[in-house]
């Protein structure tokens, strides 16, 4: 369901189910028509199947002119250019293959970063120093070092930063936050996510091929920051899926931990910080965070039908549960008071909205780099402790593992000449 | 020797990570293949120590290893991975050479500043400008007596790093508690010709440094017209601590333009500063609009109990907007002091208040608000509005007075409708029963229909006793009521009254009422399948109609039985075969373990009979020999 019919639903359902802003409409310049001066001029980096999904919601919104489309593919920048042309019925969404020449365009406001995992961070933080807002699809970074320079980048630059992670935006997982952060479930437990896939390993080289010519498709580019290997038609498809979890501990809870893992820490009041314990337990990962809550990653137990990404919040007085089939399950119905209507699928467009919103106010967004920053951290400190198979601890003061020299080794990664962030 | 997985079509590869470093510097010095020293320089990264520091050395000048080797170097803790980043400093050139500088950054070798330094002369802009971030990165005096100068000197193409490493090298001063430096260093970036983004950069920091005496610069930047100015300035104070600089905001927000005042208010949020709670509460009540919504907000993700009054007022109020805002953000605010007042607005003269009020209470399941909602059941211009809260929070103690309505009222429909509704939550149902039974004897017209009707959502023996015999009664309205209440019973204990019903009514639409209903109970029985079936079939000579057909596969696709496959097969080569292969498809499923042979044979036909193509494939599934384990 898209954010209007979404809105349609809510108003038939009752005025209280409508799902808050951050700022009217009136407010920010978009109850109707926008005038072009006023629009918040967009670009892509790196639009693959799921930039696509995410530069839809985007186009909806009457207060975006999208321009330019940055790619290392020729099929996907003319693709989007097409898309963008036949949208505003002109010819002047312009492409470009090296993003050093978009983030060099003063006109642009903010970028949607929707590239492999692999350059997430470094364009994330490019844009940031070239004075763009920027929505960046997840996992945002590739390592704990990646996570603080992104945090830190963002606020010495006092450019807005949202993570793709819509799920901060949608009322089934915001109503279950709330339930916890307002002490609706008594003093917290324990928090449950489901990461999916918690193996680790290293990533290699594929067998080389001939390259294509740099105007089809850039395979430097392509690789960015991740070291070199040579051309690999296969992994050139791929959306650099082994850099998911870091290009050193690749794999892992990042992919789908970066949501859930990051819906815990939200709940948890724990975007300023991460958890500080993690030990593998059977076929679970567990963490403790500074306050004693725990934190349990699991595949498996979860209510019948609950869809993705589930998470379960346990506290003294009651539970709930969710995940994407939208529906809210907990130990009282009473605990359910005030939901809001239920909404299925994940779509992006309220966190999007979020995003503009906050690039006009400057408020702090949902999803923005310190919570974004902090819920990789965990993710990242987990991933470890995953590859070592072993207990790990953190300092989240020192951003190190005490006493630990392989764990530390893992924080980070040198990128690939020349890049740098 | 490293298990390099290189599987061609593969999109990932993965490798296990080897820990002897015996053998992994063993790799480094051998012919081994580039990609095999490349995972060895990965694992080196994690387990390696000062003796492959020499073997990773070399590698710095080989274009395709140099990125891995220097993962490698970069993780080394030992000080001799930095005297080799140092050595290749005079060996390399263009981009390996950046690297190097890179690496040397990240590792804030504060013994390469002077060849760094050096390197800020470079020919070569990326050369140079690494240099100069690599430098902000280490800090210190030297570095930014080396840096500042450069901010009106350098190439164009070099201005921008050395403004960022300007602005590292402040930060690390800050961090130093070296402030005075750092402002020193900020305000010499501020005025040099450099973009605007490090600008405002620049300011962010000067203001920072100052501590408390950068208010005015805060000020200055807050009042600006340029809006970028502005922007930073918004940021910038979300980072500054203290309740001065809360008051500045205030100040700031009273004096500003009507368009700047809602995100001056959202900065005081962010900040998590007291004055937020007032600031929001004061901006809520009067002024533009915008602002109040986004005060409302604001109170709203604040969620403080003390907002309630406010919040109250507010969505008792005519503009919807403001009212729905008002009423999201009560939703959530804790404490029982806000239900009490939420339930006193039913007592207020104005429908308005009432109906926000019953609102109110059903989205916050305010339990003790029920004598409330019963008495607001009588006031007819919310009655309906508590009718529904009443639906959904009223229990066993509350079904005497809803009766004493439903016995009053003129138009019962809602009544029922909510007694229904609370009925079918219920575990004791006969309590219910008993209830509705006390009712129905003095119970006359609509009141008695509509008793009639709640006895089948109570169920049990004595109700249903009661509704047979009302089908007897002569009044037509109380016994047709009777009947619909019979043949929409929700219990296979009605069946032997919708058997008879169906042999003796003299009407058509009877006789199809009371086929339908057993239709539908039949499955339902606590018997063996073939018990089921027999009654089934008895029916069979009964069905005529599309729809009553429909009714008799959806029940024999609830019998578990092979012989309900039979009955099923052939209506697949009818207008109903969609319906049939459902049916089938469902019966299949729960018994193909027992009857394979009879299911293969039975779904042969459902591929072709239905367009559903999942249910389709279920049924080829089916129909696959069963493998031995």
């Amino acid at each position: 369901m898209n954010r209007r019919a979404f809105l349609k639903t809510a108003a038939k359902a009752g005025a209280l189910l409508a799902m808050p802003m951050v700022l009217p409409a009136s407010v920010l310049g978009r109850g109707g028509a926008v005038a072009p001066s006023e629009r918040i001029v967009l670009g892509a980096i790196g639009i693959g199947r799921r930039g696509s999904y995410v530069l839809g919601c985007f186009l909806e919104e009457q207060d975006v002119q999208f321009v330019a489309i940055c790619d290392v593919k020729k099929e996907r920048r003319d693709e989007v250019k097409a898309r963008a042309d036949q949208k505003y019925g002109n010819n002047e969404c312009k492409t470009y293959r090296d993003l050093r020449e978009i983030l060099a365009r003063d006109d642009i406001d903010a970028l949607l970063i929707a590239t492999g995992p692999n350059w997430h961070c470094l364009a994330s933080v490019l844009a940031a120093k070239a004075g763009k807002d920027v929505y960046s699809e997840k996992p945002c970074t590739k390592n704990i070092a990646e996570s603080l320079i992104l945090a830190d980048t963002f606020r010495r630059t006092g450019r807005i930063f949202q993570a793709g992670t819509q799920r901060r935006s949608l009322p089934n997982f915001e109503f279950a936050v709330d339930l916890a952060r307002l002490g609706k479930l008594g003093k917290l437990q324990t928090l449950h996510a489901q990461p999916w896939g918690m193996a680790t390993g290293m990533s290699g080289w594929l067998p080389e091929e001939p390259p294509l010519p740099k105007e089809e498709g850039d395979w430097d580019m392509w690789l960015g920051p991740a070291a070199w290997r040579p051309f690999n038609a296969e992994l050139f498809k791929s959306a650099f899926h082994f850099e998911k979890g870091g290009g050193l501990v690749g794999g892992g809870c990042l992919e789908w931990g970066s949501h859930c893992v990051d819906l815990c820490q939200w709940a948890n009041d724990a975007d300023h910080t991460a958890a500080i314990e993690y030990w593998p337990e059977g076929k679970e990962l567990h963490a403790r965070y500074p306050n004693g809550v725990k934190l349990v990653m699991r595949d498996t137990g979860w209510l019948p039908n609950i869809g993705s990404c589930p998470i379960r919040f346990e506290g003294e007085k009651g539970w709930v549960e969710t995940g994407d089939n939208g529906d809210l399950y907990a130990s009282s119905p009473d605990l359910l008071a005030g939901r809001r209507a239920k909404v299925a699928g994940y779509p992006a467009n309220f966190h999007v909205r979020n995003f503009l919103d906050c690039v006009k106010t400057r408020a702090q967004p949902r999803a923005h780099a310190d919570a974004a920053c902090y819920a990789h951290i965990t993710c990242h400190a987990a991933n470890i402790a995953l590859f070592l198979n072993r207990k790990v601890v953190y300092d989240t003061v020192k951003h190190e593992f005490p006493g630990d020299a392989v764990a530390n080794r893992l924080r980070s990664e040198a990128l690939r000449e020349p890049w740098r962030i | 020797m490293l298990a390099v997985l290189l599987a061609a079509g593969m999109a990932m590869s993965m490798v296990a990570p080897e820990t002897d470093t015996t053998k992994l510097m063993a790799v480094l010095r051998s012919d081994a293949p580039p990609a095999e020293k490349a995972i060895a320089c990965k694992s080196l990264a994690i387990y390696g120590n000062k003796d492959a520091v020499p073997l990773l050395a070399p590698l710095l000048a080989n274009e395709q290893i140099a990125s891995w080797a220097r993962i490698a170097l970069e993780a080394i803790t030992d000080p001799a991975a930095d005297d080799a980043l140092r050595a290749a400093l005079g060996k390399l050139n263009g981009k390996l050479l950046v690297g190097v500088i890179n690496s040397i950054a990240v590792r804030r070798d504060a013994k390469a500043i002077s060849a760094l330094a050096a390197k800020l002369k470079d020919a070569d802009a990326e050369v140079a400008s690494a240099a100069a971030v690599a430098l902000g990165h280490i800090g210190g005096q030297t570095v930014a007596s080396a840096l500042a100068p450069l901010l009106a000197k350098a190439p164009a193409g070099v201005r921008p790093a050395v403004a960022e490493g300007c602005i590292l090298c402040a930060e690390k001063f800050i961090a130093d508690k070296k402030h005075d430096a750092a402002v020193k260093l900020y305000d010499a970036v501020r005025k040099a010709n450099i973009s605007k983004q490090n600008t405002l950069e620049a300011t962010r920091g000067a203001i920072l440094a100052r501590r408390s005496a950068g208010a005015p610069l805060l000020v200055e930047q807050l009042r600006s017209e340029d809006r970028a100015s502005f922007n930073m300035a918004l940021r910038t104070a979300r980072e500054m601590p203290g309740r001065d600089v809360a008051k500045l905001l205030l100040a700031e927000m009273k004096r500003a333009a009507a368009d700047r005042q809602p995100a001056l208010l959202l900065t005081l949020f962010d900040r998590g500063d007291a004055d937020a709670l007032s600031a929001a509460l004061d901006a809520a009540q009067a002024g533009p609009v915008e602002l109040r919504l986004t005060a409302i907000n604001i109170l709203e993700r604040l969620c403080h109990p003390s907002s309630a009054s406010v919040l109250l007022t507010i969505a008792v109020q005519d503009d919807a907007a403001l009212s729905q805002a008002a009423k999201s953000a009560l939703i959530k605010l804790p404490g029982d002091g806000v239900d009490a007042a939420i339930v006193a607005l039913l007592k207020q003269s104005s429908a308005n208040a009432r109906r926000a009020g019953i609102e109110l209470i059903g989205a916050r399941r305010i339990h003790s608000a029920t004598p409330a909602l019963l008495r607001a059941a009588e006031d007819s211009t919310v009655a309906n509005a508590s009718l529904k809260v009443l639906a959904d929070l009223a229990g066993t103690a509350e079904v005497p007075a809803l009766l004493g309505l439903l016995a009053q009222a003129k138009d019962t429909a809602a009544i029922e409708a909510t007694l229904s509704t609370i009925f079918a939550r219920q575990t004791d149902r006969a309590a219910c029963a008993e209830k509705v039974l006390a009712s129905l004897a003095p119970a006359k017209g609509q009141q008695k229909l509509a008793l009639l009707r709640l006895l089948r959502s109570a169920g049990g023996s004595k109700a249903l006793a009661a509704v047979r015999a009302a089908a007897n009664d002569p009044d037509t309205e109380t016994k047709e009521t009777a009947l619909r209440t019979l043949c929409d019973w929700p219990t296979p204990d009605a069946l032997p009254d919708l058997a008879a019903l169906g042999q003796t009514a003299g009407d058509l639409k009877w006789k199809i009422l009371a086929l339908r209903g057993q239709l539908r109970l039949i499955p339902q029985q606590e018997a063996a399948p073939a018990k089921k079936l027999a009654a089934i079939k008895e029916l069979t000579p009964l069905i005529e109609r599309a729809e009553e057909k429909r009714l008799l596969l959806a029940a024999l696709g609830q019998i578990p039985a092979p012989d309900s496959l039979a009955l099923i097969a052939p209506y697949l080569k009818t207008d109903l075969k969609e319906e049939a292969a459902i049916a089938a498809v469902a019966v299949a499923e729960k018994i193909v373990q027992k009857h394979p042979a009879a299911v293969a044979s039975a779904l042969r036909d459902v591929p072709n009979a239905t367009s559903d193509k999942k249910l389709a494939n279920r049924a080829r599934q089916l129909m696959q020999p069963t493998k031995k384990k």
